[in-house]
């Protein structure tokens, strides 16, 4: 029943979240061009973030009721040392190796931590020196979506070649789903309503919308996106397999229990 | 410099009126109040270089952007020039309100960058994580644990490498990571299994609370609806813009429920200070000045919303509106800037400790 209702705050907080990356794709066509219309247009941006925000607390409170213990504890907070160091290490053309362990711990050790790690380990890295902004609730949900999908993946450990294949696929792909994400939260900020080919305007329908979208994206970012994707890919290809080893290795170890010889 | 608690109120009174305004006028004088405020903390930390460069980099999107919004946006009245309509995009008249707009959409963008460069700066990470609230303890808790492993990390790796280089191991290429990633790795697994258990050893958890089995499920199913109901309330709020009665009703009972939540989880946890945090006179004034400042935006949003807003296009005028009182309550930003000029920070008290023989 308790595992039930995470899954299910998880998903929830997960459909907001959603909705706030998506909401320039449905907001709805202002009733007259009047100020009081567009000034509602402008501060949905705002809104957003605060739910967002929100949301990324209500997820983490949770975690607080099922009683987490010492040991996870202690490997999320190293792991997400290890992936807020890996995201500091500069790259060529902004690449930076921030799927790589989400991913794979994820597949390894389960949504949650999965899902934690991939927060938790940007807001250390926004602490370190990226950067503590508006930007950060919606880094944080999307690295964490990253770790939690990578958890839905099948487990394909009898097939190792095969897993390798797999994984580096699924991080080509979600290099370009994470940038696309990304760009929405500022997106918005950028709207003009006479800007007719790229930018964002209220109403204008969700296929308008996307097409305006995959626009603003091809001419701003897919290159960008590129480098990011096929260096994190490249890297689950070449370490994906000894890595994999090394954090199932660490799963067994950490199976220790406590016996309390007093009391 | 500031409590943590009261830059987190100058942040939010900085950022509100930087994303909720696009009047240009407002716009810059909230920019230069936090340039200001920049200059003055920027001393405090090595971090700012890495703002600085940061901060060059939204120069170089407000030069980029402007002169794209004007010479791809063809509305307006006041026209400079034309370029000939044959050309695809930039063709067509180029107006005065296209580069006004251009130019206000960039400040924003740019006021918040610079907003934030003043929190990173001036807030020092440890203490503001003291303050995470109790129903996020576990959260806070891994990120300081996390930030403190940082510098032993980076140690290690440095070791590696050094161990691998007395061997006579060449950096080639990509490859040669692995052996780099896979020690460090393993090291910092081994040293979570240790920390782990000295956790279990000084019996960590054992002053939490655990909850009774039905108000555990109260408690997850009220998350659950609290995020269903305010998902609801936006939905309704951006849909239905007349029917605010239906907003405010999913509204305020899912902000119930979340409080609720949060006010389960945070009783069964019980904190002891070692280290106790100083409030002086000087963070009282400039969280009071921010609180204020920010209802105030608050209300004028509520009340007089026209205020705020800027549309350069017509059928409106292209010339930003001018409140006199709005725009010198923007200036009370400048709060800090002013409190650490007029006294200097008294001296923390371990330095004070620490120079003593």
């Amino acid at each position: 029943m308790s595992k039930f209702l995470n899954a299910v705050i998880l998903a929830v907080a997960s459909l907001v979240g959603v909705a706030a990356f998506l909401y320039p794709f449905f907001v709805p066509q202002p009733s007259s061009a009047t100020l009081g219309a567009l000034s509602h247009a402008a501060d949905a941006p705002f809104l957003f973030i605060v739910l967002i925000a929100i949301c990324l607390g209500a997820i983490l409170t949770n975690l607080q009721s099922r009683q987490i213990n010492s040991k996870m504890i202690a490997v999320l907070a190293i792991l997400t040392a290890v992936n807020a160091v890996l995201r500091a290490v500069p790259g060529p053309a902004g690449f930076a190796a921030v799927f790589f362990l989400p991913i794979l711990v994820g597949y390894c050790y389960g949504a949650t931590f999965g899902f934690l790690l991939g927060a938790l380990s940007l807001l250390v890295s926004a602490f370190m020196g990226a950067g503590v902004g508006p930007w950060l609730p919606f880094q944080m949900f999307a690295t964490g979506w990253i770790g939690m999908a990578s958890a839905w993946l099948p487990k394909m450990r009898r097939w190792p070649r095969l897993e390798v294949l797999v994984l580096t696929g699924w991080g080509l792909a979600w290099g370009f789903a994470f940038g696309a994400a990304m760009n929405l939260w500022f997106w918005p900020f950028t709207f003009d309503p006479t800007q007719t080919a790229l930018y964002w305007q209220p109403g204008i329908g969700a296929i308008e919308t996307l097409k305006r979208y995959i626009a603003f994206y091809v001419i701003t970012s897919f290159w960008w996106d590129l480098g990011r994707a096929a260096g994190n890919a490249l890297l689950l290809l070449l370490f994906g397999a000894p890595i994999l080893r090394l954090l199932r290795r660490f799963q067994a170890r950490f199976q220790f229990r406590v016996q309390p010889l007093i009391g | 410099m500031f409590h943590p608690i009261a830059w987190s109120l100058w942040v939010v009174a900085a950022a509100m009126p930087a994303m909720l305004t696009q009047n240009p006028l407002y716009l810059s004088i909230i920019c230069l109040a936090a340039g200001i405020v920049y200059a003055t903390v920027r001393h405090t930390t090595p971090l700012a270089a890495s703002w600085n460069s940061f901060l060059k980099l939204g120069l170089t999107l407000l030069a980029f952007t402007v002169p794209i919004n004007a010479l791809s946006v063809h509305a307006g009245r006041l026209v400079l020039f034309s370029l000939p309509p044959s050309w695809p995009l930039i063709g067509g008249p180029i107006t005065v309100e296209a580069i006004i707009f251009g130019v206000s959409k960039a400040l924003s963008l740019f006021t918040l960058l610079l907003i934030f460069a003043v929190f990173n700066c001036a807030v020092d990470q440890s203490r503001l994580l003291r303050w995470t609230p109790a129903f996020l303890f576990e959260a806070g808790l891994i990120t300081s644990i996390a930030l403190t492993f940082v510098p032993q990390m980076l140690r290690n790796a440095q070791e590696i490498r050094e161990a691998q280089i007395i061997r006579g191991h060449r950096f080639r290429g990509l490859r040669d990571l692995l052996p780099l990633f896979v020690p460090l790795l393993t090291g910092g697994l081994e040293r979570a299994v240790q920390l782990a258990e000295s956790m279990e050893a000084r019996g960590f958890g054992g002053s939490l609370e655990s909850l009774s089995h039905g108000r555990e499920i109260a408690v997850k199913v009220a998350t659950a609806a609290g995020l269903l109901g305010l998902l609801g309330g936006f939905f309704s709020a951006t849909y239905f813009p007349d029917r605010r009665a239906l907003s405010w009703l999913l509204l305020l009972p899912s902000i119930g429920a979340l409080l609720f939540v949060f006010r389960v989880q945070s009783k069964r946890v019980h904190r002891s200070r070692y280290h106790h945090d100083t409030w002086q006179r000087r963070d009282t004034v400039l969280a009071a000045v921010s609180a204020g400042l920010a209802l105030t935006l608050l209300l004028v949003r509520a009340g007089a919303r026209s205020l705020l807003t800027y549309y350069p296009y017509p059928p409106f005028s292209p010339w930003p509106s001018f409140n006199l009182w709005l725009g010198s309550a923007f200036t009370l930003l400048l709060v800090p800037a002013l409190l650490s000029s007029f006294h200097p920070p008294r001296q923390p008290l371990n330095s004070l400790v620490a120079g003593e023989p």
